[in-house]
C-alpha cells in the first residue's frame, strides 16, 4: 500500500511537472511562464540602465547616455567599439525582434511557430531570400574594414545573449518556447535582404501576362500606361538629359516578349503602400535661414517597432538617427555636417523568366543552343512539433525557380526569378559611409554604390546644397523587358547591362529650391533609359510639391504641418463627380450622408465624418469597377486609384463599368449609384455597433505585434487622421513609421518621433511610449549631444569597461 | 499549529534557496523535502504548501509587477485570457504555485512513509 502511495504520488508529481513545463498548442508552457522567478513576471518591469558595466569585447571605455525616452547616445573612442557597444546596446532592448525577423527573412519561422508558417517558409526559400543574403555577405565580407565592424557588431550582440538566463530572456521567447541563438554577420545581411524584399520585392509581371491574355493589349495599354501626364516626377520636369549624350539602350529582340503562361496562385506581395515622403529646402528658401529637411518613411505599423533611435559618436564622426535592429550604424539622420532620408524609388527590378527542361529529370534547362546544368538546393525547413519539411529549390543562372509544379504558379511550368535582391552588395556601406559625410562629394561617393532596394536619397547640408539621387543598380532594358514574363530559352531575352550609375536620375541645387519624393514616376517621358513600375505613387506628390509651390519661405512648424497633411487630393479629384452621378439616390435615408459628404472639405481629420463615408462609397465602387478582375481565377493586378478614377471621367461607358453580376448593362454612373446605397447599407450596419463615423474611430488604426498583431500586445483605436494616397499617410494598419525634421543651423537640430517606443518589451513603460505623441502629430525634440558631457536632457548613464 | 508554521517556513525558505539555481519547479523539491522532514496530519499535507508556496508565488508576483505599474501583467491577463483582470492572474499564478508545492509534499510525504 504504501508503495502504490508513493508511486502514484510521484507519477501524479512528474506528469504535472512534464505537462506544465512544455507547450500546449498556442498555450505556453504554464509552470515556467506563470512562475515569478522564471516566467513573464520577470519581464514585468522597465529598463533602469545600471551606472556601470564591464564587457569582454571592449577595448576602451564606452559612455551610453539614455535621454528620457530611452534613447541611447553612444560614444565610443574607436569603430569597433562603438558597433560592439551598437550591438550590444540594441539586443538589449530588441533581442526578441531582430532576431525574428532574420528568422522571417530566411523563411524559419516554422521552427518558432509550427506548421502554419511551412507554405510562408517555403516562399521564402523560393525566393532565394538566403542565397541574396548569402551573395551579400560573401561581398561585404571582402572589405576588411566592414568586415570588422560587422563582426564587431556581431560580438556585441553575443556577449548580450551570453549574459542572459533564461528568465530573462524577452517575454516571447517565454511565450513560444524556445531560446536566441548565436548572432553572426549574416543575420545583419539578411536583415538588410528582409528590407529588400519589403520595398524591392514587388512585381506584376505574371499578372500583366494574366491581363494581357485575357484583355488585350489595348485595354492593358489604358488602364497601365507608363507614364501619366499630370504627375510631378521626383526629378523636375524642367531637367535636360541631353548631357547624357546618345546612350547606349540594348535593341528589343525580333519577336516581342508575349503572352506565354498563366498563373493562377502568386506569392502574397509586399504592403502596396509601403512608401515613403521626402523634402528639403535650401537656406533660400527657409525662414531661419538654414537648410531644412524632412522625411516619414511609411511602412506597416508594428511593435516593437521596426526603427529603433540613436545617436552613434566615435572620434570621426557623430550621427544620429533612426536604424534598423539588426543593421549597423544610422539608416535615416543627420550629423554636424549633413542630413539624409530615404524613400523607396520602386522600380521593376524583378523578373520572371519561363524555364524549358531537357527532361523529366529537370537536371538541364535550355538557354540558346544549349542546354545548362540546373543547381539543385534541398531547403530543409524545421518545423516545431513536427518533422522537418524538405523543399528542393532549382537554381538556374537567372536565379532560383520560385514556380513550378510543387509551388504556386499554375501548377505545371516552371518560373525563374531574376532579382537584383539575389546580386552581390556591400549596401551596409553607403550607410555607414553616410553616417559620416560632411558634404555632397561625400554623399555621393556613400550612395553610389548602393544596389537595393532602390532609394531615393535626399540629402541637405549646411554648405547649402540640397540634392536627391535614384541610386540603385538597375538594368538597362529594353523597351517593356520584364513587364510580362519572359521567355527564358532566349538570351536575348537576359537583362544586357545596368544603367550606369551617373546615370541614375539625380538633381543637386534645382532652381525651384528644393528637392522631395514620394514614391511617385523618378522622371518624365524624356529620361533616355526604359523606366517602369506597376506602382507608381500619384497623389502625395502633387499636394507636397504644390506646397512648395505655394510660397517662398517654409519654417520647421511648414514641415511639420505637412507631416501632418490629411487633404485627400484623391477625394477632391473624384468626389464632385460622384455627388452629381448620385443626387438621384438621395432620399429620407440617404440625405444625411449625402449632405455630410457634399459638405466634407476633404480633409481626412479625425473628427470628418465625411471621409468615412467618402471611404466606404468610394472602396464599394472600387470593387465593384474591377469585379471582373477580383473574381477572376487567374491572378491580376487591379488598376490604381488614379486610372479608376481617369476612367470614370473619360471612359464612362467603358465595358468594366459593367457590372458581371447583374442582367442590365451600367455604365460609370449606374455603378456609383449603385455603390452609394451598398455603402449606406454598411454604413447604417456601422452605426448600430454603437460607435461614431468619425474618421479616427471608422479607420480604427492600430500598431499590431510582429506575431501576427497579438491583440495582448498591440494597440488599438489610436485618434489619429490621414489616409493612404495622404502626405499624413495614416491607414489602419500602415503609415509613418518615423518622422524626422532636421534643420541645419549651425548647431544641428532636430524632431523625430515614431509610433512605437525604444523597448522591445511589452513590458516596458518605453514598449509603446511615443504612440501617443505620434498620434497628436507632434514631435521629441532629438538630443544631439556635441560631445560625451551629458546634458540635463540625460537621465541615466551607463559607464561600459573593457573586462579585466 | 506550530508544525504546520514550521513547515510553512520550511517550505518558503527552500523554495527560495532552491529557485535561485533550479528551474520553476524548484518548488516541488522544496515542498518534498519540508514533508519528508516534517509530520503534517491528513489533509495539512495538501492545504499547508498550498497555501504557503501558493503565498509566496503571489506575493512574489505582486511586488515585481506592482513595482512596475503591472505594465505587462495587464496584457497578460488579456493574453491567457482573464478578461485583463490582473488580480485573476495573480490568483492563477498563487495556485499554480500553490498546485504544485501540494504536488512535491505528497510525494514528499508519501517518500517518508515508504522508508520509515
Amino acid at each position: 500500500m504504501k508503495v502504490i502511495k508513493f508511486i502514484f504520488s510521484a507519477a501524479l508529481t512528474l506528469f504535472l511537472v512534464y505537462a506544465a513545463n512544455r507547450g500546449w498548442g498556442t498555450l505556453p508552457a504554464l509552470g515556467n511562464f506563470m512562475s515569478p522567478q522564471t516566467g513573464f513576471w520577470q519581464n514585468d518591469q522597465s529598463e533602469s540602465p545600471e551606472a556601470t558595466h564591464s564587457l569582454n569585447g571592449l577595448r576602451s571605455e564606452v559612455t551610453v547616455h539614455y535621454d528620457a525616452e530611452l534613447i541611447p547616445h553612444i560614444f565610443a573612442q574607436n569603430d569597433e567599439d562603438l558597433y560592439y557597444t551598437q550591438g550590444y546596446i540594441t539586443a538589449k532592448h530588441r533581442l526578441w525582434q531582430m532576431e525574428f525577423q532574420t528568422y522571417a527573412a530566411a523563411g524559419r519561422l516554422s521552427e518558432i511557430i509550427g506548421e502554419r508558417a511551412i507554405e510562408y517558409d517555403r516562399g521564402q526559400r523560393r525566393k532565394g531570400m538566403v542565397f541574396g543574403a548569402q551573395n551579400a555577405i560573401n561581398e561585404m565580407l571582402k572589405d576588411p574594414v566592414l568586415s570588422k565592424r560587422l563582426y564587431a557588431y556581431s560580438d556585441g550582440v553575443n556577449d548580450y545573449i551570453a549574459s542572459l538566463s533564461p528568465e530573462q530572456y524577452p517575454v516571447e521567447y517565454k511565450l513560444l518556447g524556445y531560446a536566441p541563438e548565436t548572432w553572426q554577420p549574416e543575420k545583419s545581411a539578411l536583415l538588410l535582404m528582409y528590407m529588400t524584399d519589403m520595398l524591392a520585392g514587388g512585381d506584376e509581371d505574371l499578372e500583366n501576362t494574366n491581363f494581357l491574355s485575357l484583355f488585350g493589349r489595348e485595354t492593358f495599354d489604358l488602364l497601365f500606361p507608363d507614364f501619366i501626364a499630370d504627375q510631378d516626377p521626383v526629378i523636375p520636369r524642367e531637367r535636360d538629359w541631353s548631357n547624357f549624350g546618345e546612350v547606349d539602350r540594348p535593341e528589343s529582340p525580333e519577336e516581342a516578349p508575349k503572352a506565354i503562361v498563366q498563373t493562377h496562385e502568386v506569392l502574397d506581395k509586399p504592403d502596396p503602400d509601403n512608401g515613403s515622403n521626402n523634402w528639403a529646402v535650401n537656406r533660400e528658401h527657409s525662414e531661419s535661414g538654414n537648410p531644412l529637411l524632412a522625411n516619414d518613411p511609411h511602412l506597416g505599423l508594428n511593435l516593437p517597432s521596426i526603427w529603433y533611435a540613436m545617436q552613434l559618436a566615435a572620434p570621426d564622426h557623430n550621427v544620429m538617427g533612426v536604424t534598423l535592429p539588426g543593421a549597423l550604424g544610422i539608416i535615416i539622420g543627420f550629423n554636424a555636417h549633413i542630413a539624409w532620408g530615404v524613400t523607396n524609388a520602386t522600380r521593376d527590378v524583378k523578373d520572371w523568366y519561363r524555364i524549358e527542361f531537357e527532361d523529366e529529370s529537370k537536371k538541364r534547362y535550355r538557354y540558346g543552343d544549349e542546354w545548362r546544368d540546373i543547381r539543385e538546393v534541398v531547403e530543409t525547413i524545421k518545423v516545431k512539433g513536427a518533422n522537418a519539411v524538405l523543399d528542393t529549390v532549382r537554381y538556374t543562372h537567372y536565379g532560383p525557380i520560385t514556380y513550378d509544379e510543387s509551388f504556386k504558379g499554375n501548377g505545371r511550368e516552371s518560373l525563374a526569378m531574376k532579382w537584383i535582391g539575389h546580386f552581390p552588395n556591400s549596401n551596409q556601406n553607403t550607410f555607414l559611409g553616410l553616417n559620416r559625410a560632411k558634404n555632397y562629394t561625400e554623399y555621393v561617393a556613400a550612395v553610389s554604390t548602393y544596389t537595393a532596394p532602390a532609394q531615393n536619397f535626399i540629402f541637405a547640408s549646411k554648405d547649402n546644397d540640397i540634392a536627391l539621387w535614384i541610386q540603385g543598380k538597375i538594368a538597362n532594358k529594353f523597351n517593356e523587358q520584364g513587364k510580362f514574363v519572359m521567355d527564358g530559352t532566349n538570351p536575348q531575352n537576359e537583362w544586357q547591362s545596368f544603367i550606369p550609375q551617373e546615370h541614375n536620375p539625380h538633381v543637386l541645387n534645382p532652381k525651384r529650391g528644393f528637392v522631395s519624393s514620394a514614391n511617385q514616376h523618378p522622371t518624365d517621358e524624356n529620361y533616355p533609359y526604359y523606366v517602369y513600375d506597376p506602382s507608381y505613387e500619384t497623389y502625395r506628390n502633387r499636394v507636397i510639391n504644390d506646397y512648395f509651390r505655394s510660397k517662398e519661405r517654409f519654417s520647421v512648424n511648414d514641415f511639420k504641418d505637412l507631416h501632418n497633411n490629411n487633404f485627400n487630393l484623391k477625394a477632391a479629384e473624384v468626389l464632385p463627380t460622384f455627388l452629381s452621378m448620385i443626387e438621384s439616390e438621395i432620399n429620407s435615408s440617404t440625405e444625411a450622408y449625402y449632405s455630410t459628404l457634399s459638405s466634407w472639405d476633404y480633409y481626412n481629420h479625425t473628427d470628418a465624418i465625411g471621409a468615412s463615408i467618402f471611404e466606404t462609397l468610394w472602396n464599394e465602387y472600387y470593387k465593384m469597377v474591377w469585379d471582373e478582375l477580383i473574381e477572376s481565377e487567374l491572378a491580376l493586378h487591379l488598376p490604381d486609384s488614379y486610372q479608376t478614377i481617369w476612367l470614370t471621367k473619360y471612359h464612362a461607358d467603358h465595358s468594366f463599368f459593367d457590372l458581371k453580376s447583374s442582367s442590365e448593362t451600367e455604365d460609370a454612373t449606374a455603378l456609383a449609384r449603385l455603390a452609394f446605397r451598398e455603402a449606406v447599407k454598411k454604413l447604417d450596419t456601422y452605426k448600430i455597433t454603437g460607435k461614431s463615423l468619425d474618421w479616427a474611430s471608422y479607420k480604427g488604426t492600430q500598431v499590431g505585434h510582429l506575431l501576427q498583431a497579438l491583440p495582448a500586445f498591440s494597440r488599438f483605436d489610436i485618434p489619429v487622421g490621414g489616409n493612404k494616397s495622404i502626405v499624413n499617410a495614416t491607414s489602419k494598419t500602415h503609415g509613418p513609421s518615423w518622422r524626422m525634421i532636421v534643420e541645419l543651423s549651425s548647431e544641428t537640430k532636430a524632431l523625430g518621433v515614431y509610433p512605437g517606443g525604444q523597448s522591445g518589451n511589452p513590458g516596458s513603460r518605453y514598449y509603446d511610449s511615443m504612440i501617443e505623441t505620434w498620434a497628436a502629430g507632434d514631435y521629441y525634440e532629438l538630443i544631439y549631444l556635441p560631445n560625451a558631457q551629458p546634458t540635463s536632457d540625460i537621465t541615466s548613464t551607463t559607464q561600459l569597461t573593457p573586462a579585466p | 499549529m506550530k508544525r504546520i508554521l514550521i513547515h510553512s517556513l520550511l517550505s518558503i525558505g527552500l523554495a527560495l534557496l532552491l529557485q535561485s539555481f533550479t528551474p520553476w519547479w524548484g518548488v516541488v523539491i522544496a515542498t518534498a523535502i519540508s514533508s519528508y522532514l516534517i509530520r503534517l496530519k491528513r489533509s495539512s499535507v495538501f492545504f499547508s504548501p498550498l497555501l504557503s508556496i501558493g503565498l509566496l508565488w503571489t506575493i512574489q508576483a505582486y511586488s515585481i509587477s506592482s513595482s512596475n505599474g503591472f505594465i505587462l501583467a495587464q496584457k497578460i491577463a488579456v493574453l491567457l485570457p482573464l478578461n485583463g483582470s490582473v488580480s485573476a492572474l495573480i490568483t492563477v499564478t498563487g495556485l499554480i504555485g500553490g498546485i504544485f508545492g501540494a504536488l512535491g509534499s505528497i510525494s514528499g510525504r508519501s517518500l517518508k512513509v515508504l522508508v520509515s
